[in-house]
C-alpha cells in the first residue's frame, strides 16, 4: 500500500516531532515536518504532499497567509489542508461543524487518533473530488 | 444589594478617572482598547465566565479572519480583544499567541493598524508585565 505523504507545519518542534512519530507509527503515512512557516510552500513543492497539516498562529507567516500562497500556486492548490489551532476550543468548533473558512479545523491539544481520523477522512473527501482550499479561495 | 448609580455618583467619576489614568499611563494601546472592553458594562464585573464568553466570540471572528487572510481593522481588533481577554484571565500562552498573530498581521494592514507593530512587540517582550497590569486593572474595576 502506498503511504500517503503528510506535510506538518508548526513552529513548535516538540509538537511536530511528536506528531510525526505518532503518524509514522500508524504505518500509513510518510511525514515531513517543517517548523518555519515561511518555508511551507517551498517544502510542499519539493515533498509534494497528499495533505498538509497546518498550524494557524505562527510567527513570521501565519496559517492564513500560507493558505493564500498555497492557493496561488497551481501545483499546490489542490492539496487538502487540515488546520490546527489553540485559538479556539472544541466547543466553538462543534458549533461550526469543525470547519472554518471551508477548512477542517482541529483544536489543540489534539489526540493522535483524532488527527489520524481527520487526515483519513479529509484524504477520502479529496479523492472523491471534495473541496480543497483553492476552491475556497475562489480560484476554480 | 444593587447600587443605584447615576452619572454624578463619585464611584462612576472615580472609575472614569481611573480609566483615563490608565490611558494616560499606558498610552493608546492599552488604555483605548481596555476602555471599550473593560467598560463595556460599566457596572458589571470582569468575571471569568464573562471574559471566556468574550474570548470565545472574538476568537471565532479572529480565526475566520486569519484563515481568509484578512488584515483589516475588524480582524485586528478581534485579535486584540482576544489578547486582552487572555491577559485579564492571566493566560500568558494565550497572550503570546494573539500578540504573535497581531504582530504578523498588522504589518499587512493599513492606517493606524500598520503602525501598531511596536505595541504587539512590546506585549511579546513583556507578557508577564502586561498581564500583571491587566489583572490589576481588572481587580480594581471589580472592586469599584
Amino acid at each position: 500500500m502506498n503511504k500517503k505523504r503528510i506535510l506538518i507545519v508548526d513552529d513548535e518542534p516538540s509538537f511536530t516531532t511528536l506528531t510525526r512519530m505518532n503518524l509514522e507509527r500508524a504505518n500509513r503515512f510518510e511525514v515531513w515536518a517543517e517548523n518555519q512557516s515561511s518555508a511551507c510552500v517551498a517544502q510542499a513543492r519539493i515533498f509534494q504532499p497528499d495533505l498538509i497539516v497546518l498550524d494557524v498562529v505562527m510567527p513570521g507567516q501565519d496559517g492564513g497567509s500560507v493558505l493564500a500562497e498555497l492557493a496561488a500556486d497551481e501545483t499546490l492548490r489542490k492539496i487538502p489542508v487540515i488546520l490546527l489551532t489553540a485559538t479556539v476550543t472544541d466547543k466553538i468548533l462543534q458549533g461550526r461543524q469543525g470547519v472554518f473558512a471551508g477548512h477542517p479545523v482541529l483544536a489543540k491539544p489534539i489526540e493522535p487518533a483524532k488527527l489520524i481520523r481527520q487526515i483519513e477522512e479529509t484524504l477520502k473527501q479529496a479523492a472523491n473530488g471534495g473541496a480543497t482550499h483553492a476552491k475556497k479561495f475562489g480560484l476554480f | 444589594m444593587q447600587k443605584n448609580l447615576d452619572s454624578s455618583d463619585p464611584q462612576i467619576f472615580l472609575k472614569d478617572a481611573y480609566a483615563e489614568g490608565v490611558t494616560l499611563k499606558l498610552g493608546d494601546f492599552l488604555g483605548a482598547v481596555l476602555r471599550p472592553v473593560v467598560m463595556f458594562e460599566s457596572r458589571g464585573k470582569l468575571d471569568s465566565p464573562r471574559l471566556h464568553e468574550l474570548l470565545a466570540s472574538n476568537s471565532s471572528v479572529a480565526l475566520e479572519a486569519i484563515l481568509t487572510n484578512r488584515t483589516d481593522g475588524a480582524a485586528l481588533l478581534a485579535i486584540r480583544v482576544c489578547m486582552i481577554c487572555c491577559a485579564l484571565l492571566g493566560e500568558e500562552v494565550g497572550v503570546r499567541r494573539w500578540a504573535t498573530e497581531g504582530a504578523t498581521r498588522c504589518q499587512a494592514g493599513d492606517g493606524v493598524w500598520a503602525r501598531s507593530l511596536p505595541e504587539w512587540n512590546w506585549v511579546l517582550e513583556n507578557p508577564a508585565r502586561y498581564i500583571r497590569h491587566a489583572v490589576a486593572i481588572k481587580h480594581s474595576f471589580n472592586q469599584l
